[in-house]
């Protein structure tokens, strides 16, 4: 697909990753991103697991899941990837090209927050953005009983000791049903102390 | 049991889960139900007694993944007790350790074969054969097979799972499964689990259509649903049935059933058991990486330059360990049109396989192509063979009986196709007659290693034309004679110009003169665009590219790129630097270089310029992949210049990087690295995921003026404090920079960092302050 099929907020959301939102992008860099979707959306092998749950795990024993799950009915556990393919070019651009590969990352990267919303569709209208470990108040090292949880490793994922996740175009997420809610700063690690702000925007859209 | 194996159906039993579920029982650790609940396991085992092959209780049963409560050798023993209580073949079951490979995740492959071993020699005197299933990565199950081929000679079965795109999630077809497993002499092989059988089929017909050994089938019930938190799997029976039929009329020699599949299921299925199963030969030869199979027919184009001979900068890198040069020669080769590499790092007084498994991992790593190993060490082959990543080619034996003795086993042990060179111990014979003799020869020993002619080439020797002139039309005709044989060849076009002015236009004519011979595999020199473009127009010729499809399409890119570098040269150095233009970089510095000296060029337009681009990057006016560009640009300048410099002077100082150990992140560092490399310091590069003993080590070998460490996570910035630690306790007071994505000064100053920078530039900034130091002490 076109770049211009996907929502300007997906355009936005690389130019961020490549450093900045602000500016329009040289003809080149924009011919760069097109061609690096192209070549993302033929290499990811997207793959989503997830579990559903009605009550705390004790793992999310902590004030911050408690307050982000306050109100739903349950929620659902996943983790999501692109696949290790994605990796892989990604690897083979830093031996040729370290500014396309600069570009295929940053593509990547919002390419897999767009497969990852669009298939949390199918948990219906009623549910809450997806809030990932490490967001404020938790912490990443809560990953590992989750992973012992959901054992990703049919879909290709692990997690290292120092809890990153393999292949790098992975995450882990929790989305609560039957309720709506969108990311904000109050509930996010930086605390409104970013980029986006600076620039009076936010991640989540204004 | 096995005897029948690939004449008449057997079938395999089904899931092991569901039944624990039925029954009650915690699925937490299975393994353990071996002991804790022996008479429940083995329940399960005899409802599948109408099975032919029963699967032992182990699939998650390795160091790596295993966390139960008892010593791994006694599961193993009570396992296989509970499985022989159905009375039937027992297959003791391999799964995947769940941990990630590398260049991907943190595994070697020495700690995945050792890990493979230590199950493998268990349950070796106990089981009647492995099955080693559910594995998604190509390179884990090879380290697997051959863990348990050495230490078994009990009957091996693998399978993999793949997606609905046909890939495995590593990214491998199922033509390269099948080629991989066969080359490493597995008994059967397929595919389990991934899909349900529905959507297995075009799967199974593409294993089928190139596998010779029996095909082994176990799908799931259908795509699993979660309801309520529990998966369910729910196709109906009668479909499952259906499509097992198909199955079975395509050839398939064993099926079974995965996840979600009963004994109720297996029970169904045993109504093909005994059908004869009618299957083809295919005889293709086939060499593949994990990501790439190349068909060895018509003319496949294999590049040379990965050979020390001759080449001194290569010389030097491989005696330096400077991977990064072998891999970049590597790839360019792939980009201008290689189908093969070969690689060669054959130096005197050097550890040859040592440097082979780096280099095969490093080339691995960032070139999907097929490698041929070559060298004239043994070991150095082996290693080569045992590290790939897939099934390469081996360059080469000859007709002497104690090369082929020591070669042949290396051959079939990892599958590997072999070149066989046309001369031996008296040398390399005047007449055709007398070469092809040498091949008859090689072809008949190798079958008596159970290598088949489909995994041999012969290369009927290139020698120079102007020693001896007569030589050329005897390697041609022996080429004519060698493909009657049944056989592929091979020649080394380039050394047929030795000694004569325009070696290439030589080298050229003898190609397809070598080509209308019969010639498949030419090693050549792929960046020579007349030669590569004499391989595409003669695909044409002999009708191998059919409506000359990639012969056009190959041409028109070429014209595509040509004009854009011919106008690019008329645009300033400095542009070149903003723009990041890098093919125009070498006819401008070219050009430069009439009129003024190296060093002028570096000071007076080269940093200016990039200067001038970090500063609009500063200022947010580009983007970071613009200043990356310009940084690879000037580097590009760099390594034209510094060939024209004098050896002092030109380097600004050395430094060493690493990303720590547990962090497999290097973005960050490779852009570090580019934009110093790009200001004229010379970057020692360890990788990613390093260890505190490795950048030690490093400290003590480069002596650098700084070592840059990167962490991306907070989780990983203990693995920098202690590297920092362990420098400092090995006597090292080098500067120590750190950065990264979590790091900030505070944290910096409170792991004992000497310099924090918070991007590439900061580097070149923290960079010049300390040599400025240096100078003033």
């Amino acid at each position: 697909m076109s770049l211009e099929n996907y929502s300007e907020e997906f355009y936005m959301n690389i130019l961020g990753y490549l450093g900045n939102r602000q500016l329009a992008p040289a003809p080149d860099l924009e011919k760069a991103v097109e061609e690096c979707l192209d070549e993302v959306e033929k290499v990811s092998q997207f793959r989503y697991q997830w579990q559903q749950f009605d009550s705390l795990l004790p793992v999310l024993e902590k004030p911050a899941y408690r307050e982000f799950l306050a109100g739903t009915s349950g929620y659902v556990l996943g983790v999501m990837t692109l696949g290790a393919a994605v990796d892989a070019r990604s690897r083979a651009y830093s031996a040729r090209d370290l500014a396309r590969m600069c570009v295929f990352d940053a593509v990547a990267n919002a390419y897999l927050e767009y497969c990852a919303d669009r298939y949390e569709e199918c948990f219906g209208e009623n549910r809450t953005y997806r809030f990932c470990p490490g967001y404020r108040g938790t912490s990443v090292e809560d990953l590992k009983e989750l992973f012992r949880i959901l054992k990703p490793e049919k879909i290709g994922v692990s997690l290292l000791d120092s809890c990153l996740m393999v292949p790098a175009k992975s995450m882990l997420g929790i989305v609560g049903l039957g309720k709506q809610a969108r990311k904000d700063c109050d509930t996010c690690a930086l605390g409104g102390q970013c980029q986006y702000r600076r620039e009076g925007r936010t991640c989540y859209g204004n | 049991m096995l005897r029948k194996l690939g004449r008449k159906v057997l079938i395999f039993d089904g899931g092991f889960g569901s039944e624990l579920q039925r029954l009650g029982l915690p699925d937490t650790c299975p393994e353990d139900l071996n002991i804790t609940h022996p008479d429940a396991v083995q329940q399960i085992h005899r409802s599948y007694a109408c099975a032919d092959f029963i699967t032992t209780n182990t699939f998650g049963l390795n160091r790596k993944k295993y966390r139960g409560n008892y010593p791994i050798a006694d599961v193993v023993r009570a396992a296989v007790a509970n499985a022989r209580a159905a009375g039937k073949t027992v297959m003791y079951d391999i799964g995947p350790t769940g941990a990630l490979m590398q260049p991907l995740g943190p595994m070697s492959f020495d700690e995945a074969y050792e890990t493979y071993s230590e199950v493998a020699s268990l349950a070796s005197d106990l089981a009647d054969g492995f099955i080693l299933e559910t594995f998604t990565d190509l390179y884990e199950l090879k380290a697997a097979v051959l863990a348990v081929r050495e230490h078994t000679d009990k009957p091996v079965f693998a399978t993999m799972t793949f997606d609905e795109s046909g890939r495995t999630l590593t990214g491998s077809s199922p033509e390269i499964m099948v080629n991989t497993l066969e080359g490493l002499g597995v008994d059967a092989l397929g595919v389990n689990c991934s899909l349900g059988p529905k959507a297995l089929l075009p799967i199974v017909k593409r294993i089928l259509a190139c596998a010779n050994v029996p095909v082994l089938v176990q799908p799931n019930r259908g795509l699993p649903k979660v309801i309520n938190g529990k998966t369910v799997y729910d196709l109906p029976f009668e479909e499952f049935e259906s499509c097992t039929e198909e199955f079975v009329k395509e050839g398939v020699a064993v099926i079974g059933g995965c996840c979600g599949t009963t004994p109720e299921l297996i029970e169904r299925l045993t109504r093909y058991r005994g059908t004869e199963i009618k299957r083809h030969t295919h005889r293709l030869t086939r060499v593949n990486s994990a990501s790439r199979m190349v068909q060895i027919s018509g003319v496949r184009i294999c590049g040379e330059r990965l050979n020390p001979t001759g080449k001194k900068a290569l010389k030097e890198a491989i005696l330096s360990e400077q991977y990064e040069y072998l891999v970049g020669e590597a790839v360019r080769q792939e980009d201008a049109g290689a189908e093969i590499l070969d690689l060669n790092v054959g130096i005197p007084r050097i550890d040859e396989a040592a440097v082979m498994k780096k280099a095969v991992l490093q080339v691995q790593e960032y070139c999907s192509l097929p490698l041929q190993i070559d060298s004239s060490s043994v070991q150095a082959l082996e290693t080569g063979c045992r590290y790939y990543n897939g099934i390469p080619l081996i360059n080469s034996v000859n007709g002497e009986d104690e090369v082929m003795d020591k070669i042949f086993p290396i051959a079939k042990k990892y599958g590997a196709v072999v070149v066989g060179l046309t001369l031996d111990r008296g040398g390399v014979p005047q007449t055709a007659e007398e070469r092809v003799a040498i091949a008859k020869r090689i072809i008949a020993r190798a079958k008596q290693y159970g290598i088949p002619k489909n995994r041999i080439l012969i290369d009927t020797l290139t020698l120079a034309v102007s020693a001896q002139q007569k030589a050329a039309a005897e390697t041609l005709k022996a080429l004519r004679m060698v493909r009657a044989l049944g056989v592929g060849t091979v020649l080394g076009v380039s050394n047929v110009s030795f000694g004569l002015p325009d070696r290439p236009l030589l080298n050229r004519t003898f190609l397809c003169a070598a080509m209308d011979a019969g010639l498949n595999m030419p090693i050549m020199n792929p960046l020579d665009a007349e030669m590569k473009n004499a391989v595409y127009a003669y695909r044409v010729l002999s009708g191998e590219d059919t409506d000359a499809k990639d012969y056009i399409e190959k041409l028109q890119t070429q014209g595509e790129q040509a004009p854009v570098q011919a106008a690019e040269t008329s645009v300033t150095l400095t542009d070149a630097v903003i723009k990041g233009l890098r093919p125009a970089v070498p006819s401008i510095v070219r050009g430069e270089l009439a009129t003024r000296e190296p060093m002028e060029i570096v000071n007076g337009v080269l940093l200016p310029a990039l200067q001038k681009v970090g500063e609009l990057f500063e200022a947010g006016k580009i983007f970071l992949p613009q200043l990356i560009a310009s940084a690879e640009t000037v580097k590009d300048a760099f390594g034209i210049l510094s060939a024209k410099m004098e050896k002092n002077g030109e380097e600004k100082g050395v430094v060493v990087m690493a990303t720590v150990r547990g962090d497999v992140h290097d973005i960050g560092k490779n852009i570090c690295k580019v934009v110093m490399e790009s200001y004229g310091y010379r970057v020692y590069d360890l990788g990613k995921d390093v260890s505190e003993e490795e950048v030690v080590g490093a400290w003590k070998k480069y002596k650098p003026d700084c070592i840059g460490l990167s962490a991306l996570m907070t989780t990983t910035v203990s693995s920098m404090e202690s590297t920092i630690n362990a420098l400092r306790e090995a006597g090292c007071t080098t500067p120590v920079m750190v950065g990264g994505a979590v790091l900030t000064q505070q944290i910096a100053d409170e792991i004992g960092a000497d310099y924090y920078s918070k991007d590439a530039l900061g580097c070149v900034s923290v960079m010049g302050r300390i040599m400025e130091g240096k100078k003033t002490v």
